[in-house]
């Protein structure tokens, strides 16, 4: 009777980790209504709507092909510059939206969280909602290149939406502790997106892993995008099968992912009152 | 247990919400660093105990910062109580906002379709209500523009429409009822009553009286965190309502304060006279400090007139609850004309019978004029009197109550009953 859906019980009692996540899986529709809304406003008043995504990945894709392949004439093998710096970008641009915009989805929705009720991790989640939906414009452009250059779809693209979960969840991970943190502390925002800028750098985004000398590689394996990347190149490029050492950087993230989640899950109550 | 009532839709048992008084964030970093533990901590709720049943409709009424927006909070999940449990038995929307959720550029239909799914109704429960919410908003033909172009009525319109069709079993309201324009204020008052009709659940919160006792069958009335009140609307709003009565005008007083009087003489020196006091009493037992409805009661002033240029015209305007309801002057006097054109000392005294009054509080001011009526002296709340019963007449609780809340004026009635033969009945004289 008292788990009927329609008895609610409000008291200063913690909820345990599972009916959390079941609460906040619920309310798949409250995370869906940010992401959609987002979205929808994102191209309102645009005449060219979605195109202008397309139009942006474009001239990303071919300012970067211009300087490092054309300028600066950066080796990729076998894999076309073109399509190589295009799932670099596509997996970037995904996390630093994801950590550039979710580390300020609570802070910007504060007059919402102080008069609706939803569990408060819809709001970095819808972010991740809102990238992904990006990321599918970028991929179909990685596609369409592809077909173009004539690469086989093997086995191996099986694998992708397992990377792009772990891209996703990398980004999550940042941002579901900045977001949450946020909330008492707003110094962060300043200091995120020269993290972001110069993270760029430091990963192997527009040039292959193999330009960083070897004294340097614990570098790679360090930083979790680099062996994402390793991964979609895999998948997606036929890139070479991605060194285990890169386990070192995913393995933290998998464990900052879950602690957020938990550290968020003991603030949640508090939100409302200290935003 | 309670769990297992049917008829319950909201309890509240022992609820208090404590919240601490925040400094910045660098002086609680530093503070927290160095484990200093000086947090200020202030209750907003203290043992809070309510059941609303189902169909009931309750009203919170009190001053700001009373709590009632927490409780609210509260019952609607968005923060948690610190002590105590909150139980809700059905469906809830929950609008301590209207229009929360709206995005200015997107359109009626998008938002209505995107903030019901933030309000937890799903896509298909709101494809079957959507033409009720467009209809009762009346904005046919707006809804596929972005609501940024919409009036301010018309946003309002479109958001309340939404909230009281969506077919919640509880709805929460804080101070959105008057939306709109006064036809649609009507309208959305009688859709609540229709909801209530329905079986609804409804708990109000509002500043408006009017819109409380009209529509609330119970009112809690809560002051800092305590309910101070709880039962029938007339009995908490009115005891709300003397409490802020007793807060803004202190005690009753039936004399003019000397201090006030010298304070206003020195002020004034447009017209030639001082004011050297004012009361009221009984004109039966004059030394009574309180007064009884229907005694005849004078006013008497004593006052200085210091030149022989011009007469003068005394009045006397009596408040109830801020609003002006009878103004008296000396010029519309019944008897002869009481001027003097002379210098000198003079008592004026003006009586009336008290039984149009009602039992209640009532503020008098005191306004001198020459009969030019071009300069005045005004003494703003000369007077502020209770008209009471008198004390060994029976009365009951609530007679005394509902009279109270009833209006600035009563009046002496004449009841009789005698029994006739049916027979007759239909046909009965209007006088014997």
């Amino acid at each position: 009777m008292s788990q009927n859906q329609n008895h609610i019980i409000y008291d200063s009692e913690q909820v345990t980790i599972l009916a959390y996540l079941k609460n906040v899986a619920k309310n798949f529709s409250v995370i869906t209504f940010f992401a959609k809304t987002e979205i929808k406003t994102k191209y309102v008043q645009t005449v060219l709507g979605p195109l202008l995504s397309y139009l942006q990945a474009i001239i990303s894709i071919t300012v970067f092909t211009i300087f490092f392949d054309y300028l600066l004439k950066v080796d990729t093998g076998t894999v076309p510059y073109v399509l190589f710096c295009s799932i670099g970008l596509m997996s970037w641009y995904n996390f630093s939206y994801l950590t550039g915009y979710g580390g300020l989805a609570l802070v910007n929705a504060q007059h919402l969280i102080r008069k609706l009720t939803f569990p408060k991790l819809a709001l970095p989640l819808s972010k991740a909602l809102v990238s992904l939906f990006e990321m599918g414009i970028w991929l179909s452009i990685v596609l369409v290149l592809m077909i173009v250059y004539q690469f086989p779809i093997t086995y191996k693209l099986l694998f992708l939406p397992i990377f792009i979960v772990l891209n996703l969840i990398i980004g999550l991970s940042i941002t579901i502790w900045i977001s949450a943190l946020s909330i008492r502390y707003r110094d962060f925002f300043q200091i995120i997106p020269y993290i972001i800028g110069f993270g760029m750098f430091v990963t192997p985004v527009f040039y292959p892993g193999t330009m960083i000398p070897e004294k340097l590689s614990f570098l790679l394996f360090i930083n979790p995008m680099a062996g994402i990347l390793e991964c979609l190149r895999w998948s997606l490029a036929s890139g070479p099968f991605p060194d285990y050492r890169y386990l070192i950087g995913i393995i933290p993230i998998i464990i900052l992912f879950v602690t957020g989640i938990l550290y968020f899950k003991s603030i949640e109550h508090k939100i409302t009152d200290l935003i | 247990m309670k769990a297992f009532d049917q008829n319950i839709a909201v309890s509240i048992e022992s609820v208090s919400k404590r919240y601490y008084i925040v400094d910045s964030a660098k002086a609680a970093t530093i503070q927290g660093l160095l484990h200093i533990k000086n947090k200020k901590e202030f209750w907003a709720l203290k043992n809070i105990n309510l059941e609303i049943k189902k169909g009931e409709s309750l009203g919170i009424i009190g001053p700001n910062g009373a709590g009632k927006s927490t409780l609210l909070k509260i019952l609607s999940g968005i923060t948690k109580p610190t002590q105590g449990k909150v139980e809700i038995f059905g469906k809830i929307a929950s609008v301590l906002e209207i229009g929360i959720g709206f995005h200015p550029d997107l359109t009626g239909r998008e938002n209505v379709y995107l903030s019901a799914g933030l309000l937890g109704f799903s896509k298909s429960h709101i494809k079957a209500k959507f033409q009720e919410i467009v209809d009762f908003s009346e904005i046919n033909d707006f809804i596929d523009t972005p609501v940024k172009h919409y009036s301010s009525g018309m946003f309002i319109r479109l958001a309340f429409s939404l909230v009281s069709n969506i077919d919640a079993d509880i709805l929460l309201f804080d101070e959105a009822l008057n939306v709109g324009d006064s036809a649609f204020q009507q309208k959305s008052t009688n859709k609540i009553f229709e909801l209530i009709d329905s079986g609804k659940t409804v708990i109000i919160v509002s500043h408006n009286m009017n819109d409380i006792t009209k529509l609330c069958n119970r009112v809690a009335y809560i002051e800092n965190g305590e309910i101070k009140s709880f039962g029938k609307p007339n009995v908490s709003v009115l005891n709300y309502l003397s409490e802020v009565g007793n807060k803004i005008s202190g005690p009753t007083y039936l004399a003019t304060n000397e201090s006030v009087l010298k304070a206003i003489n020195n002020k004034c020196e447009t017209i030639d006279v001082s004011i050297l006091s004012v009361k009221i009493f009984p004109k039966a037992e004059p030394l009574r400090d309180s007064l009884y409805w229907c005694d005849e009661l004078v006013i008497q002033t004593v006052f200085k007139k210091t030149s022989n240029k011009l007469d003068l015209a005394f009045g006397f305007n009596f408040f109830h609850q801020g609003y002006l309801f009878l103004s008296i002057n000396s010029l519309e006097a019944k008897s002869e004309p009481c001027t003097s054109k002379d210098t000198g000392v003079y008592i004026i005294e003006t009586s009336f019978d008290s039984g149009f009054f009602n039992t209640a509080h009532y503020n008098i001011d005191l306004f001198v004029s020459d009969d030019l009526g071009e300069n005045t002296l005004q003494i703003k709340n000369a007077l502020f009197i209770e008209i009471s019963n008198k004390p060994d007449k029976s009365e009951t609780a609530i007679f005394r109550n509902q009279s109270l809340f009833a209006g600035p004026m009563k009046t002496q009635t004449k009841w009789k009953l005698k029994s006739v033969d049916p027979k007759i009945a239909e046909n009965i004289p209007y006088h014997e």
